[in-house]
């Protein structure tokens, strides 16, 4: 395949996909941009980090295919999607990558078709599949997400978040909750280089190490925080982080000033707990001059928002939704990104994510 | 190797799912550890990061919000590192594989994953996958029988009878035994003007409105062709589909086969019924047909459907049912009913059927057919089943007209010798019902139990031969209620597994009462609540009073005198005219159709 080299800088561009919940619209958000990209002639790459399985057929309990690939595009799914595609491809490389679905296996689309995307659901997966890609010399790979899963894209260059009343009908919530994820990505990008993955690292003049990959508790924090001297500048948390552990943490370094907490992306703060909470933590921390920064740092790129929600009636799901315009205006207003409604008029959200 | 492997009861209840696996993993000679349930979130990543195991197990019921609470307990473990050493597997009755995936484990375990398979996949061999093929036999169930008789007058009376019949029918055809001899002719010909002239022959001795709908295609009311678009439909379902994991009936070998009918009238309907039948454990069906096919003379040809009850059956048709069920499933066709009970049976055969029902007595008494064309079509019926080894069920549901069950079952025993002697092997398939000489007389006022165990326990007494209740079981003992009517099914086939029969048909919770086509959810009904009731009843019995033991004995008296009146007749038909087999009384009359065409 000929790369098509529309790109500025000619660089590859990896856009997640990301939904605070399922139902809202992490599916239309990517059908949109595949169809732009491909309307554009760029040369795409598309896998997920899981299975959208909300589409079954009740009579079959069949999968029916979601996504419409257009002709040229690179997929990475699971085996087992493959028989229910409706689109003619080339298999062009089986992993031995194994998901509940099947190997994943990398095609390229011969015949445009509807295809089910679940691909490798864990980060170093993703990575290296990501990697095989490349291979394909693509302008795009668009990465779906699953659920609310988003651990796995953590490396990413760019995220779109999905959000709609199917998280929450409160849209005051929706916008609080939207602002909430922004502060957490807004967060810089550490200078500290070349730093180890697999243990928490304190960096003084020296950096030293501790056997911990993860700050889950207060034994974690205590740990962590009793090798901290008044050279030490900066901590190094590749792992997981708990708002336990962060909390702990920040009262056992209480005198210390102006510290750096490293974590390993917005995504490790994203999942220490609910985002009113992780914000509030960066925001305390804030106050007592421990700065958070991220070792990779996606950028939030934009955010789609879906009215729809499914209303349950009699043990009936039913289709509903809250007040478009207010949601629109609500949570573009919280936001510093750009905010869009897909269903509404012509979008430039593509733009956003090669630029 | 031997794997290290953390048991994970994310439920703050349900943890017995996993303690088994546990059990299992542990006797494998692995190496688990089971966490209390309920534990917070950062206190198993901590733990499942500092132990390096191999797997994790984990279990929880599915309910609201906890798919998302398992995406994030995936995505702790992945951000701890976890995932890049750990495999992370999900088991629970609802997950499937592609649950697993959307949430994002590496694997997952259901409602019908095995323990072999989970064995396997932590061990790394080659599992196979529980969604594809049936994995059964075709069973065989008349081979392990002698038919060999215990009551002795009973055994001499039955040859009698039949000698008597077979000597009477000897020289003697009929228009329906020359069709099922053209309709073969023409099967295996293979030239074009040769077919036409062998066509000509039959359409001569078929009912006009036959040869109208086969050559014009001026169908009877109801009947259209199945168009070339919907067969299409048909093969993408058949070959685009991936079939869901197989479910079994039978809790142990010594249980009952499970039957069931198709004759909505459309074949398609019936194989994608069937198709989803035999994905929970049906071992096979019976082909109903319609109710007016027994009274032309000719058989429709082509891939039909029927705007009404039963299925047509054309060699089309029947073959198209072969064809689309599983080699392993079952299939007898009704020819015993009408005017082409030959020619079914010959298209059965043609067409890669497993057995046919067939009873002369019945197809005489209650559904209409001369006894004396019956008996002489029958007879050529009975040896051709044989030719094609397909054994032939006798259905007793002449009962359901209000003939007595000793009647009956002796209508029974007569097709039994009949097709000892005409080498055929056949099936015999008492009723398990509450009959109206039942409700009137009041065998089954203490329990249905008693009654049904003395027809089983007479039969045996007097021959050794297959035993399939029908047809179906619990006839008249359902109601229109889907609750009732399943438990009543279940209830009879818990009773038929306890005395060890070879099979039963069940009907659909809503056979009766369906006010058309019966639906799919109500045939999986019966087939759940019988596979329930295997599994409750197990090895054990049903222990019916002491007057099982009088209704038995009461039974084969009866059955003798029935035998006896029969013989005195000068043959089978005269002793059918003469309602020794069931009479006005009792509510049967002997058919007219087909009266005087005897050649």
């Amino acid at each position: 395949m000929i790369k098509n080299n529309l790109l500025a800088n000619d660089s590859l561009r990896i856009i997640g996909i990301v939904g605070t919940a399922k139902n809202t619209g992490k599916t239309t958000t990517l059908s949109f941009l595949i169809q732009d990209a491909f309307s554009k002639r760029y040369s795409i790459g598309v896998t997920g980090i899981g299975y959208d399985g909300e589409e079954i057929d009740t009579i079959t309990m069949l999968p029916k295919p979601r996504l419409l690939l257009e002709k040229n595009t690179i997929a990475a799914t699971s085996e087992d999607c493959l028989k229910v595609t409706t689109a003619d491809y080339k298999l062009l490389e089986t992993t031995n990558i194994v998901t509940p679905l099947g190997k994943v296996c990398i095609v390229k689309i011969i015949e445009p078709g509807l295809m089910v995307i679940a691909g490798p659901n864990k980060k170093f997966e993703l990575a290296r599949v990501i990697k095989k890609l490349k291979k394909y010399d693509l302008d795009i790979i668009f990465i779906d997400g699953s659920l609310n899963r988003i651990a796995p894209l953590a490396r990413v260059d760019k995220i779109i978040f999905t959000t709609g009343a199917s998280r929450n009908t409160d849209i005051d919530f929706l916008a609080k909750e939207m602002k909430e994820i922004g502060l957490i990505f807004q967060q810089e990008k550490t200078k500290f280089n070349g730093l180890d993955q697999n243990r928490i690292q304190i960096i003084s003049e020296q950096i030293r190490e501790i056997d911990l990959v993860s700050l889950l508790d207060e034994d974690d924090a205590n740990l962590v925080a009793q090798k901290c001297d008044n050279n030490t500048r900066a901590f190094f948390v590749p792992g997981m982080v708990s708002l336990k552990g962060l909390k702990k943490f920040l009262v056992a370094i209480k005198n210390k000033s102006s510290l750096e907490l490293i974590l390993d992306s917005p995504i490790t703060m994203m999942l220490s707990g609910e985002p009113s909470e992780a914000a509030a933590f960066i925001k305390t921390a804030t106050a007592h001059n421990l700065k958070i920064t991220y070792c990779y740092k996606p950028e939030l790129t934009a955010v789609t928002i879906n009215p729809f929600y499914p209303l349950e009636r009699n043990f009936h799901f039913n289709t509903a939704y809250v007040d478009k315009e207010f949601l629109f205006i609500q949570v573009r207003n919280a936001l510093a990104v750009p905010v869009f409604n897909i269903k509404e008029g012509s979008v430039n959200l593509l733009e956003l994510c090669i630029n | 190797m031997k794997k290290r492997i953390l048991c994970v009861p994310l439920d703050p209840v349900h943890d017995v799912g996993i303690k088994i696996i546990r059990n299992e993993l542990d006797k494998h000679g692995h190496k688990t550890e089971l966490l209390s349930p309920d534990l917070p979130m950062e206190e198993i990543v901590k733990h499942a990061a500092f132990g390096k195991y191999d797997f994790i197990f984990v279990s929880r019921t599915l309910g609201y919000g906890v798919a998302e609470l398992l995406a994030r307990f995936n995505d702790y473990l992945d951000a701890a590192g976890v995932r890049e050493t750990s495999r992370i597997v999900i088991g629970g009755k609802p997950i499937t594989p592609e649950l697993a995936a959307e949430l994002g484990f590496d694997k997952g375990f259901g409602a019908n994953s095995t323990m072999d398979e989970i064995i396997a996949y932590v061990e790394g061999k080659a599992i196979e996958s529980t969604t594809v093929g049936l994995k059964r036999e075709k069973k065989n169930f008349t081979d392990k029988y002698s038919y060999k008789f215990h009551n002795k007058e009973i055994e001499s009376l039955l040859s009698d009878i039949s000698d008597k019949v077979i000597s009477w029918a000897k020289g003697k055809t009929s228009d329906g035994i020359q069709r099922a001899e053209l309709r073969k002719e023409i099967i295996h010909s293979k030239n074009e003007q040769e077919k036409e002239k062998i066509y000509k022959k039959y359409n001569a001795i078929s009912d006009p409105s036959i040869v109208d709908s086969n050559q014009k295609r001026q169908y009877i009311k109801g009947v259209r062709k199945v168009t070339d678009e919907e067969l299409e439909q048909l093969n993408l379902f058949l070959t685009q589909n991936h079939p869901v994991a197989p479910q079994k009936i039978q809790h142990h070998d010594k249980h009952p086969l499970l039957f069931k009918f198709l004759g909505s009238g459309c074949p398609l309907l019936d194989i994608i019924h069937g198709k989803i039948c035999e994905r929970w454990g049906i071992d096979g069906f019976l082909v109903i047909n319609p109710s007016w096919e027994a009274r032309y003379e000719g058989l429709l040809d082509g891939y039909l459907t029927h705007e009404n009850d039963g299925t047509i059956t054309s060699f089309s048709n029947i073959n198209l049912l072969r064809k689309s069920l599983d080699p392993s499933t079952l299939l007898t066709v009704r020819a015993h009913r009408g005017l082409n009970t030959p020619e079914t049976v010959m298209l059965a055969g043609e067409a890669g059927a497993d057995m046919v029902k067939i009873n002369l007595v019945y197809g005489s008494l209650g559904a209409g057919t001369d006894p004396e064309r019956l008996a002489v079509d029958g007879i050529y019926a009975i040896k051709l089943a044989g030719e094609h080894k397909m054994p032939f069920d006798i259905p007793g549901n002449d009962e359901l007209s209000g003939v007595p069950a000793w009647k009956t079952l002796a209508g029974l025993l007569i097709n039994v010798m009949l097709g000892i002697k005409l080498s055929a092997q056949p099936i015999l398939k008492p009723l398990f019902c509450y009959g109206p000489h039942i409700v009137i007389n009041g065998q089954m006022k203490n329990n249905y139990i008693d009654y049904n165990v003395a027809k089983i326990n007479a039969l045996r007494q007097i021959v050794d031969s297959p035993i399939w209740p029908g047809e179906p079981i619990a006839f008249m003992t359902q109601t229109e209620e889907r609750v009732q009517a399943a438990n009543a099914n279940s209830y009879h086939a818990a009773l038929a597994a306890s005395l060890a029969v070879d099979a039963i048909t069940v009907a659909s919770t809503d056979e009766a009462y369906s006010r058309g086509p019966i639906c799919i959810t109500s045939r999986i009904d019966t087939i759940r609540a019988v596979t329930d009731a295997f599994r409750f009843l197990g090895n054990a019995d049903f222990a019916p009073t002491q007057q099982a033991e009088l209704f038995t004995e009461e039974i084969i008296t009866k059955i003798t005198e029935v035998l006896r009146e029969v013989n005195k007749a000068e043959n089978l038909p005269q002793a059918i005219y003469s309602g020794c087999l069931g009479n006005k009384d009792d509510g049967a009359y002997p058919g007219k159709f087909g009266k005087g065409t005897i050649k």
